[in-house]
């Protein structure tokens, strides 16, 4: 039986494979502050697997889906201001959530831990992170030309209301299954921060998506590993050692 | 543009001629002419059926619709009329009305595409010329009408603003390798749109937006549409790269008979390239050869009184 903290490595490296991947089409969708609002709706659906016990992820993973549908439906089929709508909305949850979880798990859900995670919950999430990478790069050439220029996209028949959809998608199952390391309020750090950090440095797209991968995988496995060895929670480690890597970005601009 | 009548002579006509002599009379005629015109496709017009030589693609008078319309001269004035081949249009538009909200934005729009025309769209800012454009693409549903491509066409795009972020990493390349299904070679169609090699390489922001917007031709002619639809930028892109833009289009109409459908703010624009144009101005309110038009009467009804060709004239230059 190999060591729980080595399993948890490797199930780390995929889903910040997943998190690089997914982040660098949320920074070019200009996504990043969505993605952090939505984030916090995972935390009712957590509070319900706390407090009748289930599996935390698949309480997460519903109410985050709901959410994605919610500004979907906001975005397409209405005409109330997006942002205000869901800036309300998951205030709200976040609100809710925090009411819900027991005061003890409360510091947890929002920075994240990896002593609680239990073999089954890191095959999961395993499962699903190969899940979202296979997915994004199926859709890999209409997701860029949707982030980049949607009319064209348009004229190639790639119909904005479906990308954006699935870019939803893609979102919440990222947040769902990195939650349990890095937490509610922190998640969205760990798709941003690499994807920012990679387009300071990437002079071609390729590059742009590789480097935010290999830096989403530094950053994560970074948190778990200093949460290993020092009392940290592994979110605020993993984000501490990404903003490092960001700053470091910022002497290294492209050219 | 459309086809060429090749008429026979009176002569050729009587019809004591032998059917196989006319026929290679009349093949011989049109090999002829296709060696001087090449990139003109002849209809041949004759008064009796089953005439023509099925063999030479030609059609006789009887197949042609009646609502066939003659075009006037041309490009061939001093040799032969043409007329708009009335075999089926690549796009039929047909009292197309799009409404967004509560506003009514385009009406009674009508008209039809053929094969290596270049249709004008022109109007005054805000008239709804890039809706229809969208609309064609798909973009927003008809309250009204109908358009129809022809079954099998393909098309490109050709936006009025592209604008590229500036921190976006992606070189020209990665760009052009986005189009699915390419036709030509990367290397090929950076020569057909006079584009080195070079720039592959570059950044997308690194260009400017005359140089994007070659960089977008590329993009739309990569996978060899039978249609180009583009939307003239109105802003920020400098007089000689626009020119350039459509020596460009005139020069691909002519090697790969492409059929164009523009939407241009510049009637010098328009008299030298369209042969056919579509007013609008909400609703399509004229439509027809650019010489006829383009008349100081329906320009003043479409743009209002200002003298709005001077005007533009003079802009271009100044």
């Amino acid at each position: 039986m190999p060591d729980i903290f080595i399993l948890t490595l490797i199930s780390g490296i995929f889903v910040a494979t997943a998190s690089g991947l997914v982040g660098s089409f949320l920074i070019l969708r200009k996504m990043t502050l969505l993605s952090d609002a939505l984030s916090h709706v995972a935390l009712p659906g957590i509070a319900l697997g706390i407090v009748f016990s289930f599996n935390p992820l698949w309480g997460g993973l519903v109410a985050l889906f709901l959410g994605v549908v919610i500004i979907w439906l906001i975005e397409t089929k209405t005409t109330l201001a997006t942002e205000s709508v869901t800036g309300v909305l998951f205030v709200t949850a976040l609100a809710l959530g925090a009411l819900l979880i027991p005061e003890q798990d409360l510091l947890e859900a929002f920075f994240g831990s990896v002593e609680k995670i239990t073999l089954n919950q890191l095959l999961f999430q395993t499962i699903i992170a190969i899940g979202i990478i296979v997915l994004t790069l199926n859709f890999m050439k209409a997701l860029t030309l949707f982030s980049i220029a949607p009319d064209l996209g348009i004229s190639i028949k790639i119909s904005p209301a479906r990308m954006q959809l699935l870019i939803l998608f893609l979102i919440a199952l990222t947040i769902a299954i990195g939650i349990s390391f890095v937490g509610v309020l922190l998640i969205s750090a760990l798709s941003i921060i690499p994807a920012a950090t990679a387009r300071n440095i990437a002079h071609g797209f390729n590059a742009f998506v590789i480097a935010s991968i290999i830096l989403a995988i530094i950053t994560l496995t970074g948190g778990i590993i200093i949460n290993h060895f020092y009392e940290i929670n592994p979110g605020v480690a993993a984000v501490l050692v990404s903003s490092i890597l960001f700053g470091l970005s910022l002497f290294k601009s492209r050219g | 543009m459309c086809g060429v009548i090749v008429g026979t002579h009176p002569l050729v006509s009587t019809p004591s001629l032998q059917p196989n002599a006319l026929q290679s009379l009349v093949r011989d005629c049109f090999l002829l002419y296709q060696e001087s015109f090449p990139r003109v496709h002849p209809i041949f017009i004759d008064s009796l059926p089953n005439r023509a030589p099925k063999s030479l693609g030609l059609r006789s008078t009887t197949e042609l619709p009646r609502q066939c319309s003659l075009f006037q001269q041309f490009k061939y004035n001093h040799l032969y009329s043409i007329v708009k081949m009335k075999s089926e249009p690549l796009l039929k538009v047909d009292n197309l009305a799009v409404t967004i909200g509560t506003n009514h934005i385009l009406k009674n729009v009508s008209f039809e595409l053929h094969k290596e025309q270049v249709l004008a769209i022109i109007g005054p800012n805000g008239a709804g010329k890039s809706i229809l454009l969208k609309t064609l693409l798909g973009l927003f549903p008809l309250s009204h009408g109908s358009f129809t491509w022809a079954p099998g066409v393909t098309y490109g795009y050709l936006p009025q603003r592209f604008h590229i972020d500036h921190y976006l990493p992606m070189t020209v390349e990665e760009f052009l390798r986005l189009k699915p299904n390419p036709k030509y070679s990367l290397s090929a169609v950076l020569e057909l749109v006079e584009i080195e090699r070079s720039w592959l390489h570059k950044n997308l922001s690194q260009f400017s937006s005359g140089q994007l917007q070659k960089i977008l031709l590329a993009w739309a002619i990569i996978d060899q549409p039978q249609v180009l639809l583009f939307d003239e930028p109105t802003e920020n892109v400098d007089v000689v790269s626009q020119k350039s833009i459509y020596d460009f289009l005139h020069h691909l109409q002519d090697t790969l008979g492409i059929s164009l459908v523009i939407i241009s703010h510049d009637l010098n624009v328009v008299y030298r390239y369209a042969n056919w144009v579509v007013c609008l101005n909400h609703a399509m309110t004229c439509h027809g050869e650019p010489r006829e038009v383009l008349s100081t009467q329906t320009l003043s009804e479409l743009y209002g009184d200002r003298a709005f060709f001077h005007h533009h004239h003079f802009d271009h230059h100044a």
